[in-house]
């Protein structure tokens, strides 16, 4: 997070913002799937996590390519 | 509950702030995606996931969508400064200052000691839904049962909203003569940019699972959060990706415009049918059939969902189109 602010850059901003998003992000939301009381809320926060994982480094990887235009 | 409510508000004061005093247009729409993002967690806390749903599909993605594509189409919108400081500051101020004087009578909105919910309409419908409509969701028994001719109204508006702006932009629709109006997106065939190519298969990963999910909220808007208005958006917002996405699509406005027109006429169609039973216009009870009620409700929400999705698609080809004229 003091990625974002301290980093001189776009793209060594975009980094420290991806790392928070594609790995701190779904770790937290993994932990309050643990804390859940239902299998069936759980189960929500698992494909939370699935939908991050997939999205997060596809939306990066378009920022840094189309920045390096 | 309460500590989140008042650090997501003070979040959306923020980024209306930073929207005040941005430097550019472009800063100004993606500030707008954000503040809109906002204030659907907003509209969580607050249990109102309807118009939370219908705030993340139309205000974070087709305002943010329609606004960037017109940005693109007129580049110079995007660079230029847009900051008369000193009117600004004297708009938030008033603003600050008439939110400061009447900010007793909006503190506790919730409460359930405020006229509009001692009123006796809302016990009347508290208490009747049930054997009135058949459906257990309030949302949807009030918006397609009791109050069906508001929400024909709202649909009808919606429809004139999009004949009017293709009238404004493209003409040509009704003129009559081309039938050919098509949306050839650019880079057809196999030479896919390679930027988007990516971003692309993705979509054909997700774009079938979101299809889904507006399938599920316009099935079951009777018995839980959604509806036509939520299913409609999400699946206007969804068309949207898949054009944005894939290179090759091509929709004729023409048909956009006849679905939605066949929607609101479907909708008429079940309110004359209770005319024709015996009963008055929209009154569904008297058609002869088992669960006449339900049914009628479920038919109405879909005719407003199909609405709302083609009149949403017609909105974003024909600010897209405007490079071809």
């Amino acid at each position: 997070m003091l990625g974002l602010f301290r980093f001189p850059d776009l793209f060594t901003k975009l980094h420290a913002g991806s790392l928070l998003e594609s790995f701190a992000l779904p770790l937290c939301i993994i932990g309050t799937s643990l804390m859940q009381k239902t299998l069936c809320a759980a189960l929500k926060n698992i494909l939370v996590v699935v939908i991050l994982l997939i999205l997060n480094p596809i939306i990066a990887n378009i920022l840094s390519k189309s920045a390096r235009k | 509950m309460t500590a989140a409510i008042t650090i997501l508000s003070s979040c959306l004061i923020g980024v209306a702030i930073k929207i005040l005093f941005s430097r550019s247009t472009l800063e100004v729409i993606i500030s707008a995606s954000v503040l809109s993002i906002t204030l659907v967690c907003l509209y969580l806390f607050m249990d109102a996931p309807d118009v939370a749903m219908t705030e993340a599909a139309l205000g974070a993605c087709l305002s943010t969508v329609v606004l960037l594509t017109i940005g693109s189409r007129m580049p110079k919108l995007l660079t230029k400064a847009v900051t008369p400081y000193l009117s600004l500051f004297i708009g938030l101020l008033s603003a600050v200052a008439v939110i400061l004087m009447c900010y007793k009578q909006i503190n506790n909105y919730s409460s359930i000691q405020k006229p509009v919910h001692l009123h006796y309409s809302n016990k009347y419908y508290t208490s009747n839904l049930k054997e009135d409509m058949g459906i257990p969701a309030f949302i949807a028994g009030i918006l397609a049962g009791y109050r069906s001719y508001d929400t024909l109204g709202e649909s009808l508006v919606i429809l004139i909203a999009g004949i009017s702006l293709i009238l404004i932009i493209n003409p040509n629709l009704g003129g009559g003569e081309s039938g050919v109006n098509k949306t050839h997106l650019k880079n057809e065939g196999n030479n896919i940019d390679r930027n988007k190519s990516m971003l692309s298969i993705i979509c054909r990963i997700i774009i079938p699972y979101a299809l889904l999910i507006c399938i599920y909220i316009q099935i079951n808007g009777e018995v839980s959060p959604g509806g036509g208005f939520q299913a409609g958006s999400l699946v206007g917002s969804v068309f949207i990706v898949y054009s944005i996405c894939s290179r090759t699509i091509s929709i004729n406005k023409k048909y956009l415009v006849i679905t939605a027109i066949g929607s609101v006429l479907l909708y008429c169609f079940i309110g004359v049918s209770g005319i024709i039973f015996g009963g008055n216009f929209l009154n569904y009870g008297v058609i002869p059939l088992p669960h006449s009620q339900h049914l009628a409700i479920f038919i109405i929400e879909l005719a407003i969902g199909i609405n709302v999705a083609s009149i949403i698609t017609l909105i974003y080809l024909t600010f897209h189109d405007i490079r071809k004229r």
